[in-house]
């Protein structure tokens, strides 16, 4: 376990990641006006605060192939499937606490019922499984940190408007809401939706789901790369 | 005692063979030297030897068991110094210490116990708690060899651990991997500074281009070659006559004078050591005199046909 714990230490004590993971959400929470039923855009953007938050612990992997850490880590008794899953599980877990503090203190200003709030989490948490995993992917297509997260940037911001952060899904004209589809944004919005029509409805544990294996693909993709 | 072994050992990566038949072997508490320009493929032998990437052909034995990718139970023994400084800038020394010592199932009292002494031994004790991005180079270098100690391994392979630092740290170092050796654990020591070879390695193994070129003991690798001799000599009556005489010697190839100083270059083993002092006394008398041995870089230029920093330029 001493890779989790590491992990947990450094995700913590970075300083930009403060702001990601504390500041900005905490700031986010209690403006009233992103959290009416009606219009509800602080659901979908602490999405993208996931996303990104995800986006900045999973550099540690990089961070970790590109300094040639990695090459000490795997000198040592260690396989691939120990370094990545205490990794992610650690990040998972940051994420998992962020989310179940933001909730806690949404249900309570705005009188989200039990339901909801378990609904939110549930949500939210296989939403930063799908982020965590993207992240991987992506992050592993690259050997360079800068380009990486300039390019991120650029792709996220249309991943957000295909997936109805910017613009509700139903605005989107047919062709982009298909490609859409293609990435977790867009079943994470979809998801959202779901929970707000009332009780979980099919759509919602559908959009659950597809994230799962949209993960799950992504995560495969991710863990190939090993040394470099 | 073999502790770790090569035989025909072939990496290729696309087209460039960065292990061409390397065959080595590493015996039990010594200090083996592996010398060799950059791109020499040292890094690589030591990766295939580590089980950190696998060889296209050719097996490496350690402990007595086959070396392999999956094979995680025979890094237990094992301590790795990279060539680059790899450790974390943003946990202090002794954090990352922890976390490798961790890694090798090192913990409790005894982590704490290893961590502790590990910082003595590269004399970081003081910076137990600061975070080595703001290390000088020879500080991180040590913190470097630290981290592939604390789980003290019995087998230690250092790749270049001395580059690009002071003297005084690089002095520390080679002491220390001495002091290791001294205790009983095996070192393998890569570096292209022939100097540092030279003054720790027990035995020594040059490779270049992918190739093991010579092996054995530095006086074994010098007594191999056919050196030229060269004879710096101070004389009291500098004449042109002398340079004469010194020229008719049998085997001298060049002589250069410069005021009352004279360098002799002879063929390879012409003994004219005792020619050329005779030959000074008679026309006077002769203030100092010195015969330059042969060193590893004359090694590596005879078997090679070029200087070992030629290697270093063009890599
Ligand atoms: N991952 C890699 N991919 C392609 N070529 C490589 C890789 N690693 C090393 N090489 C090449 O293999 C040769 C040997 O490199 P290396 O083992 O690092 O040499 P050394 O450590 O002696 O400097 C060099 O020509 C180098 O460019
Ligand atoms: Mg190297």
């Amino acid at each position: 376990m001493t890779i989790f714990r590491f992990a947990l230490m450094r995700g913590l004590r970075k300083k930009s990641m403060f702001a990601a993971l504390f500041a900005v959400p905490l700031a986010m929470i209690f403006i009233r006006p992103l959290w009416t039923p009606e219009n509800g855009a602080g659901f979908v953007f602490y999405g993208m605060v996931i996303l990104f938050a995800a986006f900045s612990l999973v550099r540690l992997i990089m961070t970790d192939r590109v300094s040639g850490t990695i090459v000490r880590i795997f000198a040592a008794p260690v396989t691939t499937f120990q370094y990545l899953s205490q990794n992610l599980l650690a990040y998972w877990l940051i994420l998992g606490i962020q989310t179940v503090v933001m909730v806690a203190v949404g249900a309570m200003l705005y009188e989200w019922g039990i339901e909801m709030a378990a609904q939110l989490i549930l949500c939210y948490t296989v939403f930063a499984v799908a982020s965590i995993a993207l992240s991987l992917a992506w992050t592993s297509l690259f050997r360079s940190k800068v380009i990486s997260d300039a390019v991120f940037s650029i792709v996220v911001s249309f991943m957000a408007l295909l997936g109805g952060i910017f613009i509700p899904l139903s605005m989107l004209p047919d062709i982009l809401r298909k490609i859409g589809m293609l990435f977790p944004t867009y079943w994470f919005s979809n998801s959202l939706l779901g929970i707000r029509d009332g009780a979980a409805s099919r759509e919602y544990w559908l959009s659950l789901l597809i994230m799962l294996l949209l993960s799950a693909a992504s995560l495969l993709y991710g863990s190939k790369r090993r040394l470099e | 005692m073999i502790v770790a072994s090569m035989v025909d050992v072939v990496k290729r990566y696309g087209k460039l063979q960065a292990l061409d038949h390397v065959s080595l072997s590493i015996r039990k508490g010594e200090i083996l030297g592996l010398l060799g320009p950059n791109g020499a493929g040292k890094t690589t032998a030591i990766r295939v030897l580590a089980g950190l990437i696998g060889a296209d052909s050719g097996e490496i034995m350690l402990r007595g068991e086959r070396q392999d990718v999956n094979n995680i139970r025979l890094k237990q023994h094992m301590g790795l110094v990279t060539q680059e400084v790899t450790i974390f800038e943003e946990l202090t020394a002794e954090e990352n210490l922890r976390f490798f010592g961790g890694l090798y199932g090192v913990k409790g009292e005894l982590l704490r116990r290893r961590v502790k002494e590990t910082l003595e031994f590269v004399g970081l004790s003081e910076y137990a708690k600061k975070e080595p991005g703001k290390f000088s180079g020879g500080m991180q270098r040590r913190l470097n060899i630290a981290c592939a100690l604390v789980h003290s391994p019995d087998f230690l392979i250092m790749d270049e651990p001395t580059v690009g630092i002071d003297p005084q740290s690089r002095n520390y170092i080679l002491e220390s991997v001495r002091c290791l050796a001294q205790n009983g654990t095996t070192v393998l020591y890569t570096s292209h500074y022939m100097e540092e070879v030279q003054a720790i390695a027990d035995r020594i193994v040059i490779m270049d281009q992918g190739r093991v070129i010579a092996d054995g003991t530095l006086e074994e690798l010098i007594g191999r070659i056919q050196h030229e001799e060269t004879i710096r000599i101070t004389v009291t009556n500098p004449s042109s006559a002398l340079t004469e005489s010194f020229r008719a010697i049998q085997g001298v190839k060049t002589v250069t004078q410069k005021g009352a100083d004279y360098t002799i270059v002879s063929g390879a083993s012409s003994g004219n050591l005792n020619r050329v002092l005779a030959v000074a006394q008679q026309s006077g008398g002769v203030s100092n005199m010195a015969a330059d041995k042969p060193t590893l870089e004359d090694v590596f230029l005879t078997l090679t046909g070029k200087k070992l920093r030629d290697g270093e330029a063009s890599a």
